[in-house]
């Protein structure tokens, strides 16, 4: 009785000594596109919990018990992510998580410059000098617009010319535009015409005068959103015979409206992304080989799951390291291992065949 | 020809018209006023709803391009503006530094012509606090004045103001309007109410013939009251000569005393015939037999019958006519006619000097004058008589009369024989001499 009351209290005690790690995953959700926005939130959730629950028994031997909580805001509103940011901030979060998009990541980071935070996707150049304070998980938009470049250059047989068609309201887009095209000029690409469209169903007309006054284009650069993507290759189908270049805007065969939305077997081309389709993502990491072995329908199959499941990694990792007591002991040991969080898996080429998005091959960047 | 002191009467049909204009006349003002009112209203919102929505679209715009500086870009992309431009129908989007209408509020308004500006204080753009002007079109005024208000205002205030006339036409008139109009033209004839009258118009047809056969019954009392009244003195004067040819006189002889019966007679009996003949013209219709006459001429024959009257009530009838005045004329008639008016005339003047109103030196003055004008003869005939006592045409209606004798049929026959012979006849008041004035007018004969 003694021994079960000593043990009882030594639990006790372990668990009162367990420092509570709040972090917070801000993410934005679209009202105009509920549908899938639903379904990213329940595999964002789902990730979320599985992460937890899989470093759960680690942490605590570490002396950590992990707090992730969500965040949504609307995604027609950046600045929503600066403001969630100062809240979560000032609630106490070691760290934040997301969102996506680079220019809601930069908004956030702006409303907590001294907590560190990890974008699940961001790739904009400007994310890539934030400091060690602020990490991304996927590549920046210079390396992965460099190999775009050069499996474009590869696929143009007999040609090299193509059109730059690129959403002038997205960082992200104009960003990778432009190292795109210092890439191609430097390996023979001849750029015909730069275009600019804006919002999710963009006016394509100037896109269907430039392929009629150019109808030897090779391909057409479409760095954007899946939503306007998708809208601009339906436009063009019947007048358009080339393929296209996205970046990882496109989504993939879960979400996204490039593959969903898709109206012609003539659609072809291909994109890069940050990630590998999630069971080869998860065998390069510890924490990954354990989620394999649940149930394949338990796994969100999807890239930014994979970067969920990474960050529990690598924040396990961190936390277990440092043996960091309080938030601002903890900020100087990510600032050392921050590094850790970005580009695990290079840069991966995906093709879109006959409006399907496929994975090709992967690509080590670092 | 006007009856001065006549009192113009409108009839139920002519009043509710006038009110129905003024209805409708009030209807299309009340349209018109709501219309406007209405449209200005609406104005008024949509310019407050604009308003509103650019204040609100101000914020989210203010807040997207505060999230464009963050990402990263030193100033706005063009293509970011104009696509708010686009999403949100502006005008222009401008990032001020200086001076701005409302410096310590967070968001205010101004208004110049159609445009509407906004400005919101920015403390994200490029870095420094600022303001954002928004500007874009307003409401304009003339939309408010559009088909559907006016179909939606204007014509249901017309409709009903239609449909009024419409109701008023079919039942008003049918239950109203023409039973009163029957009543004033048939109620006396003793017809039964039509049944589609209401009930108190019915009765009150039943009520009016009554009064009406009443009247009738105390007006054929009155007629024969003054008839025989008349008569029996023209009879007691009959007898009179008679007795004073019986009674025999020194000196007279007998051829001589007959010969004051004949004339006593000759003199009465046309008298007799004449009061008779004038009621029997009262109450049926009159058959003239128009022929070539001469006015003048019929004139002085009626002067001649009233000579000895003039003479005894010590008035001078002065005539003065042109020689002559070509008449088609029924010349028995119109002589009694213009016999009764002349009659009348000296009787007035009589009855004045009788009352003490003027003075008994002077000659009280009747005066007949004519005139050729238009194809008519105008007479007139006045005197210095008291005046008339009832107004305008009610004076040729039957029994209106003053005088304690008399059946008071004399003016009303008179004027049914002018009305005979295509002319009329008006009464009024005399400028000049005070008394009473009769004008009648006499289609002139053409022709030989």
């Amino acid at each position: 009785m003694s021994a079960f009351v000593f043990l009882l209290t030594l639990l006790s005690a372990h668990s009162w000594a367990l420092t509570r790690v709040p972090v917070a995953f801000v993410e934005a959700l679209s009202p105009r596109d509920s549908t899938s926005s639903e379904k990213f939130k329940k595999d964002l959730e789902a990730s979320i919990e599985i992460g937890r629950k899989l470093t759960e028994a680690r942490l605590k031997t570490c002396g950590y018990e992990l707090q992730p909580k969500t965040a949504f805001y609307d995604a027609g509103d950046a600045l929503q992510a600066k403001e969630l940011a100062k809240t979560e901030e000032k609630n106490g979060a070691w760290m934040l998580v997301g969102p996506r998009r680079s220019n809601h990541y930069l908004a956030l980071v702006s409303g907590a410059a001294s907590t560190p935070t990890v974008s699940l996707m961001a790739t904009a150049t400007e994310v890539g000098a934030l400091g060690p304070l602020h990490q991304t998980i996927a590549p920046l938009n210079s390396k992965m617009a460099e190999i775009a470049a050069v499996e474009a250059k590869a696929r143009t047989k007999g040609g090299s010319t193509y059109l730059s068609v690129v959403n002038g309201d997205c960082l992200s887009c104009v960003d990778f535009a432009s190292h795109f095209d210092a890439k191609a000029k430097s390996i023979g690409l001849k750029k015909l015409e730069e275009l600019t469209i804006t919002g999710d169903v963009p006016d394509v007309t100037k896109v269907l005068e430039a392929i009629r006054k150019n109808p030897g284009v090779k391909f057409i650069l479409l760095p954007n959103y899946s939503k306007s993507s998708i809208h601009v290759m339906n436009s063009l189908d019947g007048e358009f015979f080339g393929f296209y270049v996205g970046a990882d805007g496109w989504g993939d065969s879960k979400f996204g409206y490039v593959q969903k939305a898709s109206r012609s077997d003539q659609i072809n081309g291909f994109t890069v992304r940050g990630f590998p389709p999630v069971e080869s993502g998860l065998k390069s990491f510890s924490l990954g080989r354990a989620i394999l072995k649940l149930k394949t329908e338990e796994i969100p199959n999807a890239g930014p799951s994979l970067s969920v499941f990474k960050i529990f990694n690598v924040l396990t990792d961190t936390l277990c390291g440092s043996k960091a007591r309080d938030s601002e002991a903890f900020s100087k040991a990510f600032q050392k291992s921050g590094k850790k969080f970005s580009a695990p898996w290079g840069v991966s080429i995906y093709d879109l065949k006959s409006g399907e998005i496929s994975y090709k091959r992967s690509i080590g960047v670092n | 020809m006007k009856t001065s002191g006549a009192q113009k009467r409108t009839s139920l049909k002519g009043s509710l018209k006038t009110a129905w204009i003024v209805l409708g006349a009030t209807a299309i003002g009340v349209g018109l006023l709501s219309y406007s009112l209405v449209s200005a209203l609406d104005y008024s919102r949509s310019l407050r709803f604009r308003t509103e929505e650019l204040k609100s679209q101000a914020t989210l715009i203010d807040r997207r391009i505060s999230a464009e500086v963050i990402g990263g870009r030193t100033s706005v992309e063009k293509v970011v503006i104009d696509d708010l431009m686009s999403l949100y129908r502006l005008d222009s989007i401008t990032q001020l530094d200086g001076k701005v209408p409302c410096p310590t509020e967070t968001i205010c308004t101004k208004k110049s012509g159609r445009q509407i500006s906004v400005f919101i204080r920015s403390s994200e753009t490029l870095g420094k606090e600022g303001h954002l002007e928004i500007k874009a079109q307003g409401p304009v005024f003339s939309d408010s004045f559009n088909a559907y208000h006016f179909v939606s205002l204007f014509i249901p205030i017309v409709a009903l103001f239609v449909f009024g006339v419409f109701i008023q036409r079919r039942i008003l008139n049918r239950s109203l309007i023409d039973p009163i109009g029957a009543l004033v033209r048939n109620s006396y004839q003793g017809e039964e109410a039509p049944a589609q009258w209401p009930s108190e118009i019915a009765e009150l047809s039943e009520k009016l013939d009554r009064a009406f056969r009443e009247r009738d019954q105390a007006m054929i009392g009155q007629i024969a009251s003054g008839v025989l009244h008349d008569m029996k003195t023209y009879l007691h004067g009959m007898a009179l000569a008679t007795d004073l040819v019986a009674e025999t006189e020194a000196g007279q002889s007998r051829s001589n005393r007959l010969e004051l019966l004949f004339r006593a007679c000759s003199q009465q009996i046309p008298k007799m015939k004449a009061i008779i003949e004038g009621v029997l013209d009262g109450s049926r219709e009159l058959r003239i037999r128009p022929e070539k006459s001469d006015l003048r001429k019929i004139l002085e024959s009626s002067l001649q019958n009233n000579a000895d009257l003039a003479v005894q009530s010590d008035v001078e009838v002065r005539l003065d006519l042109p020689r002559e005045l070509p008449i088609q004329a029924d010349a028995v008639h119109l002589e009694r006619a213009i016999s009764n008016l002349v009659k009348n005339a000296i009787e007035a003047c009589s009855e004045k000097a009788r009352s003490g109103e003027t003075s008994d030196s002077l000659k009280r003055l009747v005066r007949i004058t004519g005139r050729e004008a238009s194809g008519a003869v105008h007479l007139a005939i006045e005197d210095q008589g008291p005046g008339l006592k009832q107004s305008g045409d009610r004076i040729f209606e039957r029994l209106r009369t003053t005088k304690t004798r008399g059946t008071g049929l004399g003016l009303m026959v008179t004027k049914k024989i002018i009305d005979a012979h295509g002319g009329s006849i008006s009464a009024e008041r005399s400028g000049d001499l005070g008394g009473a004035r009769f004008v009648m007018s006499l289609p002139l004969r053409t022709g030989g």
